[in-house]
């Protein structure tokens, strides 16, 4: 099953048989046919499960605890508005056969589905993270705000193609390697995925989010310096240290120089010391190189 | 569909028109028409130079914190004038008229759907007093925001509103910003980083002062844990003000 609509008549659930563009309601007898564009692929359009008060209010969970205390009162949402995203859904097939390491030649056989966004900016306004067919509303009318379709069906062709000759090339090695490969692309449809672009503006910025139309998630990153709390632990260590330290030379200076004095000290040094040795340790390793992962054998 | 009139007139269109716009055969006016009726369509002037919008883009940028450094390396493209349409749905709620903006473009650029129209002059549209703008054409009907933002398609109006844009590359990203053409108003994704210093150098040197401050227990306890208080009160006021918050 491609997928589900409501009947335009009657509201009545209709379901698509996969590649059968016509179906029929089963309560009042209406013909619905999925819409193609010029290249013959089928078009499925997603219904906006939120309401621009959710998308909001999603954002500002999202957002909110990213921010320090004083810019979360600074968090101010001054544009939302719906968008529908073009991303194209194909089966990259790649047949034929590679060369082993030991010489012998193998049949080469691997299907991949691709989702392949067909819009501008794709990085910055983000993909949608699942799309499966189940819950498209298919309408016939195209009248919902769509973004541009940048990469049209022989881009995308081309794009499938060069995607999948990478995958193929870490398996199993490219035609340098003696390999022969044929790649072929079916079934392309065009989803059009709802989502919600939030735009918001705080003490470092403005920034957009795009919150996923359906699930509510957020589908990018968003740019925010995030408050360095790493600062207050280490203020405080330093000010528990220094108290311990202040209180040994106080006992120091006015009972003479004795055991519990010196210990104080010594107590409020190492502290602050060993502390401080074992976070710059802990950084260190972190920031160290890792070693290269092993190439994927067949 | 209704039938169609002629929105300066209301003469009934007999024949549905080939092409919009379209004249009235009475009143000889020319108007559009959508599936949800016929309209005149309005613009707004641009009251904004674009030495006045630049200006204001520099602002923007270092109007943020940190921006006053970051406005002085971000090189602005050339700034372009575009009239946006945008769609103005008349709302009745709680017995109260608002107005709901929705752009009549699928464009995602910042800024075109907030717009205040409460200062804004609107005149018919008459593409020769737009000079040398760049229109954009509408790719949505009104029906398109009908579920999704609760507004009843027919009370709409169709605005021509400019808008200043460029970009900048920051981070290797591309920004793209929007100056408001009659207010001035700057939109546009501005994600400053500042520069964080270790502090390290800090946190040991309150350490050393609070340890010595010990000593003056010499003179008064009291006193001395009066000073120590007001070290670390000051300490923890340093940290919260660098944090980056």
């Amino acid at each position: 099953m491609i997928s589900k609509s409501g009947c335009m008549e009657c509201g009545a659930p209709v379901l698509f048989e996969e590649f059968s563009p016509v179906a029929s309601c089963p309560s009042c007898g209406t013909a619905h046919r999925l819409p193609r564009d010029s290249s013959g692929a089928w078009i499925l359009t997603y219904s906006n499960e939120l309401q621009m008060d959710d998308a909001r209010e999603r954002a500002m969970e999202i957002v909110e605890p990213k921010l320090g205390r004083s810019r979360r009162s600074r968090l101010e949402i001054v544009e939302t508005f719906p968008i529908h995203l073009p991303v194209w859904k194909a089966v990259c097939h790649a047949t034929g056969w590679f060369r082993s390491p030991e010489g012998e030649v193998l049949p080469l056989s691997m299907s991949r589905e691709m989702r392949i966004p067909a819009y501008e900016n794709a990085s910055r306004i983000g993909v949608p993270k699942d799309i499966n067919g189940s819950d498209a509303h298919i309408s016939p009318d195209r009248d919902f705000p769509m973004m541009h379709v940048k990469i049209g069906p022989s881009e995308l062709r081309e794009e499938a193609e060069r995607l999948m000759e990478e995958e193929v090339a870490s398996v199993a090695g490219g035609p340098e390697d003696g390999n022969r490969v044929t790649i072929s692309l079916r079934d392309p449809v065009l989803a059009l995925y709802p989502a919600w672009i939030v735009r918001f503006r705080t003490r470092n910025g403005e920034h957009s989010l795009t919150i996923d139309g359906i699930t509510g998630q957020s589908m990018n990153v968003v740019d925010i310096q995030v408050a360095d709390e790493k600062i207050l632990s280490e203020t405080a260590l330093a000010l528990v240290s220094g108290c311990t330290v202040a209180a040994g030379t106080a006992m120091s200076f006015m009972e003479g120089i004795h055991g519990t004095g010196i210990g104080l000290i010594v107590a409020g040094a190492a502290l602050f010391g060993i502390t401080n040795m074992l976070r710059l340790a802990l950084k260190s390793s972190r920031l160290s190189p890792k070693p290269k992962g092993r190439r994927a054998s067949t | 569909m209704q039938g169609l009139s002629c929105p300066s007139c209301t003469a009934p269109v007999v024949s549905r028109p080939e092409s919009s716009p379209a004249s009235c055969a009475r009143c000889g006016a020319k108007f559009h028409f959508d599936d949800y009726g016929t309209y005149v369509p309005l613009f707004a002037p641009c009251k904004v130079t674009v030495e006045e919008a630049t200006e204001n883009v520099m602002e923007w940028a270092s109007g943020v914190k940190g921006g006053r450094e970051f406005s002085r390396h971000i090189e602005l493209a050339k700034m372009t004038r575009r009239y946006f349409p945008v769609f103005v749905f008349g709302t009745l709620r709680d017995g109260r008229k608002g107005t709901v903006v929705a752009s009549a473009t699928a464009s995602p650029e910042p800024g075109i759907r907030n717009i205040d129209f409460s200062h804004v002059e609107m005149h018919a549209l008459d593409e020769a007093t737009l000079g040398d703008g760049e229109v954009m054409c509408p790719s949505l009907g009104p029906g398109a925001y009908t579920k999704l933002l609760s507004v009843d398609p027919t009370t709409r109006t169709v605005v021509y509103y400019p808008f200043w844009c460029t970009q900048y590359v920051y981070k290797g990203r591309l920004n793209t910003v929007t100056v408001d053409g009659c207010s001035g108003r700057v939109s546009g994704d501005l994600s400053v980083e500042i520069e964080r210093r270790s502090s390290m150098p800090f946190a040991a040197a309150a350490f050393a002062v609070i340890g010595a401050e010990g000593a003056l227990a010499l003179i008064n306890w009291i006193f001395a844990a009066a000073v120590v208080a007001a070290t670390a009160g000051y300490a923890i006021y340093h940290a919260r003000r660098h944090r980056g918050d």
